[in-house]
């Protein structure tokens, strides 16, 4: 996935004039490997990963994806939305499945590899339940097995953790992991929190504030290791990145919401 | 759960409809009997009164107003909801469409009967006709306001799944607005009853309108009752049944 010198304005409701969500933005995200995007709100970074599951288009600047232009949603591309984007009407079964639904590809062998996901996320025994009735981390998992569903080469995820409480949060990520592993995709999750961004990320790309253009990256090898979380490479990495960002929340002069 | 046990969680439910009919009676004998008027049967001899006319003609009275009333209702929901659902879902197609909707919305249809009587005649199809014409507007409003508030994060969620326009009406819009449809169609019910009563007391030789008009003309008043007792229970049914199509279809919000 490349994304050339892309900038991405919005036209203001009711008023004439345009909001510049994304100043500029040239990176290029190599296959099989994390990305964590980290910046203040505002800064455009879920503008970013819209237009990288091809559902904006940027006002300057090309999305390619596999050397082609990226002008509508892609298959192989899965985006996991902030409030998860599951339809509470639809059971975790139905939810999960809706994908290939859509689709029009509900073979007997895809429904056993969903039948699997589940079972990996340990939603085997859920299939009838509504959303409403599920836990917070349940209803993420039921996000992430949506997702995986389709069998997607590129994952992305929108500050997916966020409504979680702090120990089902490292869980996720945790899990996250684990299907990076499992699964050798390409995984890019937006994110506010700093910790979340250096533990999933093996580039960790810091954002300005609005409107936003890449701050700085840090290339992070500990990435993948479940116990780097405890270790002292992990607070400098925090601590390194807290810097980075410190004078663009002091510039918002506290921060707002995008 | 054994069948002792379910018929006790079955009563149990029923209880409160019970309780609430069971005052409605008792406060309808009281008035009657203060009132003391024949204008103003009791409950039981309304009853009675009901079960004698069933089998003289009420059946096929009740039968002909059901008809009206849910053609007219299926037919203000078949063109309402799609055509509300593509207002609210595009703003420009809104703009030309809503300010139709502001004027002709509050023009009493009603009047509209005689002229309705004059170019389709004696039958159903003018009864029909009005009372469709004006359960139309409320589904409508409903259905575009509805569609109008569902989230833009569930579209997006389905525009990232590669769906197309038909499958985010389908999967998004149609289900999110069901519940808010369903409630327009009970207060729409009680319209439309109340219409139907209006315009079968018009030029009209058929259904419970004429029935409870004419039994007044002969001053027949528990004969009048068992008609008022009829439409009741149409009312009641067809809001039992919409309560059943909720609980189908909208499990998801118990």
């Amino acid at each position: 996935m490349l994304l050339k010198n892309i900038a991405i304005h919005y036209q203001q409701k009711n008023q004439s004039g345009e909001v510049v969500a994304v100043k500029q933005f040239d990176y290029q995200f190599q296959s099989g490997k994390t990305y964590a995007i980290i910046g203040p709100s505002g800064c455009g970074k879920s503008s970013i990963l819209l237009s990288m599951a091809g559902l904006i288009q940027p006002t300057m600047g090309t999305v390619e994806y596999m050397g082609l232009p990226l002008l509508q949603p892609h298959s192989a591309i899965s985006l996991i939305l902030q409030d998860y984007g599951l339809f509470p009407w639809k059971t975790v079964w139905e939810n999960a499945t809706l994908g290939l639904a859509l689709r029009g590809k509900m073979t007997e062998q895809k429904v056993e590899q969903v039948q699997q996901i589940l079972k990996f996320l340990g939603l085997h025994e859920l299939g009838k339940r509504y959303p409403k009735e599920l836990s917070g981390g349940q209803r993420q998992r039921v996000a992430i097995a949506r997702a995986l569903a389709t069998n997607p080469q590129l994952l992305l995820m929108d500050e997916p953790l966020s409504a979680l409480d702090a120990l089902t949060r490292e869980a996720m990520q945790d899990l996250l992991l684990d299907i990076w592993q499992r699964q050798q995709l390409t995984l890019v999750i937006v994110t506010h929190n700093i910790e979340e961004a250096v533990f999933l990320g093996q580039e960790i790309i810091v954002m300005t504030s609005s409107p936003g253009e890449i701050r700085s990256v840090f290339n992070n090898p500990y990435c993948g290791d479940h116990t780097f979380r405890s270790s002292n490479h992990f607070y400098q990495y925090c601590s390194d990145i807290r810097k980075q960002l410190l004078p663009t929340i002091d510039s918002l002069g506290g921060g707002k919401d995008e | 759960m054994s069948d002792n046990n379910r018929f006790y969680h079955k009563l149990v439910k029923l209880l409160p409809f019970l309780a609430s009919s069971l005052l409605l009676f008792l406060l309808w004998h009281f008035l009657s009997v203060i009132l003391n008027r024949t204008v103003l049967p009791t409950p039981l001899e309304a009853i009675e009164q009901f079960i004698y006319y069933l089998n003289r003609g009420l059946i096929e009275h009740f039968m002909i107003s059901a008809y009206r009333v849910i053609i007219s209702l299926l037919i203000a929901f078949v063109i309402a909801v799609p055509l509300g659902f593509w207002m609210g879902r595009n703003p420009d197609i809104d703009k030309y469409l809503s300010p139709l909707v502001y004027i002709t919305y509050p023009i009493p249809k009603s009047v509209f009967l005689p002229i309705f009587v004059v170019l389709f005649g004696l039958g159903d199809l003018p009864k029909i006709i009005l009372i469709t014409t004006i359960v139309f507007f409320q589904i409508l409003v409903t259905a575009r306001d509805s569609a109008r508030g569902v989230p833009e994060a569930n579209v997006l969620s389905m525009r990232s799944l590669d769906a197309n326009s038909w499958q985010i009406y389908r999967h998004v819009i149609w289900p999110s607005c069901l519940p808010d449809i369903l409630t327009s169609l009970r207060i729409s019910l009680g319209t439309a009853i109340a219409v139907l009563f209006l315009a079968e007391t018009f030029a009209s030789i058929t259904g419970l309108g004429y029935f409870i008009m004419d039994s007044m003309g002969r001053q027949a008043f528990s004969r009048m009752f068992a008609g008022i007792m009829a439409m009741g229970i149409l009312g009641l049914l067809m809001y039992l049944v919409i309560d059943w199509i909720e609980a189908r279809y909208c499990k998801w919000q118990k």
